[in-house]
């Protein structure tokens, strides 16, 4: 039986249902497929009924006979399907984990997929958010991981899985990337580049030497060709001889690479500087680029400081991008430094050339740098954290400084991440120095939360020395630093304020650290945090100092809090710009624990101090103070009498 | 009488009405919501104090002291178990410490109110309430209204043949739709859903024609057709006959018809003492009927029958309804409820005794997979023929390895000299990419639970598959 008939029969009943029975009868196409199937229904009884409907549909249709065929038609098309496939076929060779727990239930697993698959909204928040366990070696789990990459930019969840999953995953992402979609993005192959290096440098060639490839994906496979110096003179020939995206490519790579065999590109670059090879010269390790720069300084340090053309003035900007991914340029650090550009940018540059592949030149550099300036303090801490967090901070408590906010902010950048049950160091570097790049320094720092660290967050001496100063408090605001040696150290003594500020900014460090850290450190950090903040509320109570002592109560000392609130009340009063929203502290008081009759007291008692004080004031912010406080009174009153 | 040492996390979540309620209990135990931990002496209870948004705590419990669970709590919540409950379950398996109190004098006078409809309950005779028994009258009344009403959705259907489906507009679409709201006056809910979403389609295919749209409606059409013309021989034999109560028929469900567990019990549509196995879970989303569907497949350890359970809510009520999860645990029954139909036949049940699968259980399921491709095929061409049954069907293919096409990665099954190739469906859109990065070591000598269809542009049948077994797990695709 030719089969083709039935099928043809079969579409053209569908067509007639789809322009109605009332055409049927001058539907020739119809007549003719049935007059086709008819001449072949003959061999089985099947046919033969259908070829009879169909016959009388001609001459007599109405919808419920072309109803019947169509269902005859349906089934005869089923009972005739085959199953058979026989394309050529490979076996798999993805091996992940012997030991995973596969009995997560669907309401736990499916949120997190779909959460893998969006691939995150930042670092910190992958970092946050992807889970502990086995759950990530779950297949459904890994092939969400995949997909991410489709994404139009590199998933953040990759910067944290890549440790999680390793070189494993590598066959998986390369099998799975589809080389038929030519809006297929690179970001698998960057990604397996990152993890595998020169391992895959076969795989890149054949990607690159694909014509047919989607262009996203040839151009990621030329930029990690960098990953082998074998690859240079490839490079150099696609650069001379490709166009576009593969140019542009190719010479990334080379910066990235930087063969002596680029030199002679790198120099007529140079030669006839165009600011459209300003992102490559960034990218770029080449000698050649730094010398650039350094030719270019001088002038355009005097431009930036007298002349009055904005874009001459402004070419030293360009000048300090270029700095990234360049060692040996110590001397440019300097005069830009002594030329009073940010701190900030500077170091981030430092730091952002640690995320090279071989850093040891960038590494080198910084110890050159750092014993010249407290100027380099910041990009200091980072590669103190990253060497050896333990001893950094032993050998930093040594050395008391109140600029602290630094390695605060760092301190602050190392989260506990679930996922690979590590303490990991999650720094996102802001625009480095005006690029369009956001680096991220995503490291692996302990196991367990470094004691030193801690004992630099929670360390007290600095206070000890505002108790000395608190001696004789009375001196007026405008005395600003004072010296004073403390057990053989020279340390800078700053007034009420900053021991306020540092006050706040030590105890909001040790919030985030016990907000974040594993299960295990928690009851340590909890427990430094809770002593900390005893000892601050004694001296100058601040908000989140008292925010751990509440959030913490079951550690705490139940006395830490009597008084606490007058305390608190007094020493803003007494020592602050008065301009602090005071309502968040007294609702504070709902959180003691303590009985609503003995809030009640405590807030009395602030209140007292605050009348107290302000008493031969008259200044509305004051007067402002006082009142919340009154307000709180109020409320707690009525709490106590309503019950409510 | 059970013991609060069945309280494991599985437990809790089955007991729990929604995901959200576990999340919630898991955080208020996390972060020491309770101030009083106490349970009794003979550890059929556990109670305490919980904090709340208000002055005074919750009085929270779990009691264990009868056949099932029950959970009480101060809270206003009206979910139970609520959050509370089940964050003190939560609070027992972290293995807090629970102080051995007397049981409080509420919950003793609550569980003397309970017993006596708890000995009435225990009696083996009355474990699914007995049929009401049948107004034949009111019944004969119902099957002659839904004759009435399927002469309106035959003249439907005529309508849409006769001038063609591709000649729905808006002003036509507005007649239908009054025509299918008539409907649900005669009791004829599944049909006048498939006409709602024939009008609905036809209509947008109107603004954008596509030939493969144009197909499914024709399908649906067929299917509606076909609907109307076996339930009007069924009714009339009904009528005619006089057995007019429901029966053994999938016609009863088709038309809209709901079952009770005692009418299954009562045309013994049930088995005894059945232990089964879940394969497969997911939640399926019925744009006809506009529900959610809590889907999943389970295995029979002794017959091999692959049954499903549904769980639908729909939309409107979603809150209300308790949404369920997988499970992972042998689950034994003493009474499984079986809906009429072929193959795949829809299952239920109220109570049933959990417990962990050894290898033995998996070893067990792969001994119940199918003799052949061929004969699974045959089985699932069987079914898939008849308009009136499921676009798809569950079974349990051996294979000795799977592999993966060179040209596009598509998984294929090979067992002996037989192969079949994987495909995704809608309702599973991922299985084959989560087949792909499955450990290439349960890629061999096992079995997929999957749902064999028929694919019309290839005229081929495919498999689209929900899990692996093997020898000593079962690994979830979706």
């Amino acid at each position: 039986m030719d089969i083709s008939k039935f099928y043809a029969l079969k579409d053209r009943l569908y067509q007639s249902a789809a322009a109605g029975t009332a055409a049927v009868s001058e539907d020739f196409r119809l007549k003719r497929a049935v007059d086709e199937f008819e001449a072949e229904a003959a061999g089985s009884k099947a046919y033969l009924r259908l070829s009879q409907l169909c016959r009388k549909l001609l001459s007599d249709c109405t919808p419920s006979l072309l109803a019947d065929c169509i269902a005859l038609a349906d089934a005869m098309t089923v009972v005739q399907g085959t199953f058979s496939d026989n394309s050529e076929s490979e076996k798999s060779s993805f091996v992940c984990d012997d030991d995973i727990s596969l009995n997560i239930p669907y309401s736990e697993i499916m949120p997190y997929r779909e959460y893998v698959k969006t691939g995150g909204s930042s670092l910190e928040n992958a970092v946050h958010n992807l889970k502990g366990g086995d759950i990530n070696s779950d297949p459904r789990i890994i092939s969400a991981f995949i997909s991410s990459f489709k994404k139009s930019s590199m998933p953040h969840t990759a910067e944290v899985l890549r440790y999680y999953y390793g070189k494993k995953i590598i066959p998986l992402i390369k099998n799975t990337l589809d080389l038929n979609d030519p809006k297929t993005k690179g970001h698998a192959v960057s990604f397996v580049r990152r993890l595998a290096r020169e391992n895959e440098n076969e795989w890149y060639i054949s990607l690159y030497e694909n014509a047919d490839n989607p262009p996203e994906i040839r151009a990621a496979a030329v930029r990690a060709l960098s990953c082998d110096m074998s690859n240079t003179e490839r490079l150099i020939n696609i650069y001379k001889t490709e166009k576009a995206k593969l140019k542009n490519a190719a010479l990334y790579a080379l910066g990235e690479l930087d063969p002596p065999e680029a030199d002679v590109i790198w120099q007529k670059l140079a030669d006839k500087y165009k600011d459209s090879s300003e992102n490559y010269f960034i990218a770029s390790k080449s000698r050649i680029c730094t010398e650039y720069i350094r030719k270019e300084l001088d002038g355009a340090i005097y431009d930036y400081k007298n002349s009055s053309d904005s874009e001459k003035s402004r070419r030293i900007f360009t000048l300090r991008k270029m700095l990234v991914n360049k060692a040996d340029t110590d001397d440019i650090y300097l005069k830009l430094m002594e030329a009073g550009f940010s701190e900030e940018e500077l170091n981030n540059i430092l730091i952002a050339n640690l995320l090279n592949e071989n850093n040891k030149p960038y590494r080198d550099q910084i110890l050159r740098l750092l014993p010249e300036n407290d100027f380099f303090r910041r990009t200091g801490v980072v590669f103190g954290i990253l060497a050896n967090p333990d001893l950094f901070f032993l050998q930093l408590s040594e050395h008391l400084s109140p600029s602290e906010s630094m390695e605060l902010k760092y301190i602050g950048d190392i989260k506990w991440c679930a996922a690979l049950e590590h303490y990991m160091l999650c720094l996102t570097i802001p625009h480095v120095a005006g690029t369009n790049d956001s680096p991220v320094i995503f490291s692996p720092v302990s196991e367990k939360f470094p004691q030193s660290m801690l004992d630099f967050v929670a360390d007290k001496r600095f206070f000890k020395s505002v108790e000395d100063i608190d001696r004789v408090r009375r001196k007026p605001l405008g005395q600003l630093t004072a010296e004073k040696k403390i057990g053989g150290k020279d340390i800078l003594i700053n007034f009420y304020r900053n021991a306020y500020n540092l006050a706040g900014s030590l105890c909001h460090t040790l919030i985030g650290l016990y907000e974040s850290c594993s299960p295990e450190d928690s009851g340590r950090i909890r427990k430094a945090a809770v002593d900390f903040a005893e000892y601050v509320c004694g001296i100058c109570p601040c908000y989140s100092s008292i925010r751990i002592l509440t959030e913490n109560k079951d550690i705490s000392s139940p006395h830490a809090f009597v008084g606490l609130l007058e305390r608190h009340t007094a020493y803003v009063l007494e020592h602050m710009d008065h301009n602090i929203r005071y309502r968040a502290w007294s609702s504070m008081v709902n959180m003691f624990p303590m009985t609503n009759e003995e809030k009640l007291s405590e807030l009395n008692k602030a209140l007292a101090a605050a009348d107290n004080i302000c008493k031969d004031k008259n200044d509305r912010l004051y007067g402002g103070i006082s009142m919340e406080i009154k307000l709180s009174v109020e409320a707690m009153k009525k709490t106590i009498s309503t019950g409510v | 009488m059970s013991s609060i040492n069945i309280i494991t996390e599985e437990f809790i979540r089955s007991a729990a009405p929604n995901a959200a309620a576990v999340t919630n209990g898991q955080k208020i135990s996390k972060t020491g919501g309770f101030v009083k931990l106490c349970r009794s002496e003979d550890n059929t209870l556990i109670f305490g104090e919980c904090k709340g948004s208000g002055k005074n705590p919750y009085y929270t419990s779990a009691d264990f002291s009868g056949d099932s669970p029950v959970f009480r709590c101060s809270c206003p919540s009206r979910q139970f178990p609520c959050k509370h409950s089940l964050a003190i379950m939560f609070e027992w398996i972290a293995k807090k410490e629970f102080t051995v109190s007397d049981i409080p004098e509420d919950i003793i006078s609550k569980r003397k109110k309970i017993a006596p409809k708890a000995e009435k309950a225990a009696n083996p005779d009355n474990t699914v309430k007995k049929a009401p028994k049948q107004n034949k009258a009111a019944a004969e009344k119902k099957l002659k209204k839904q004759a009435e009403g399927l002469d309106i959705a035959d003249g439907f259907v005529n309508d849409l043949l006769s001038r063609g489906v591709s000649s729905v507009n808006s002003s036509s679409a507005a007649q239908y739709k009054t025509l299918a709201k008539q409907l649900g006056d005669y009791y004829l809910p599944e049909p006048q859903a498939i006409m709602n979403e024939i009008v609905s389609a036809a209509e947008r295919l109107s603004a954008a024609p596509d030939d493969d749209e144009l197909h499914r409606i024709t399908a649906l059409l067929i299917r509606l057709s076909s609907t109307v013309k076996k339930s009007r021989e069924y009714i009339n034999e009904k009528l005619e006959s006089g057995e007019v109560l429901p029966e053994d028929n999938i016609l009863y469900e088709a038309m809209g018809g709901v079952w009770k567990l005692s009418q299954l019990k009562e045309i013994g549509l049930y088995k005894e003492n059945a232990e089964i196995i879940q394969l497969s879970f997911t939640v399926i989303h019925d744009s006809i009927h506009k529900a959610d569907i809590d889907t999943a497949y389970w295995l029979d350890l002794d017959s091999g029958e692959i049954s499903r359970t549904e769980n639908i809510r729909p939309l409107k009520a979603a809150k209300y309804i308790k949404s369920e999860d997988s499970v992972f645990g042998v689950h034994k029954i003493k009474e499984l409820y079986r809906y009429p139909g072929g193959m795949n036949r829809r299952i239920r049940w109220e109570n049933a005794v959990i417990s962990e699968p050894d290898n033995t259980v998996f070893k067990n399921i792969l001994s119940k997979a199918e003799e052949s491709i061929g004969e699974a095929v045959k089985k699932a061409k069987n079914e898939l023929k008849n308009t009136l049954s499921k676009a798809v069907c569950a079974v349990l293919l051996p294979y000795d390895s799977i592999e993966f096409a060179v040209s596009d990665k598509h998984p294929i099954l090979k067992y002996g000299n037989e192969t079949i190739a994987m495909k995704a469906t809608d309702n599973y859109p991922d299985v084959c990419a989560v087949l792909y990065a499955s450990d290439c070591r349960f890629l061999e000598k096992g079995a997929v639970m999957g749902e064999l269809f028929y694919n019309e542009e290839d005229r081929k049948f495919y498999l689209c598959p929900l899990s692996l077994v093997c020898s000593d797990r079962i690994i979830r695709l979706c």
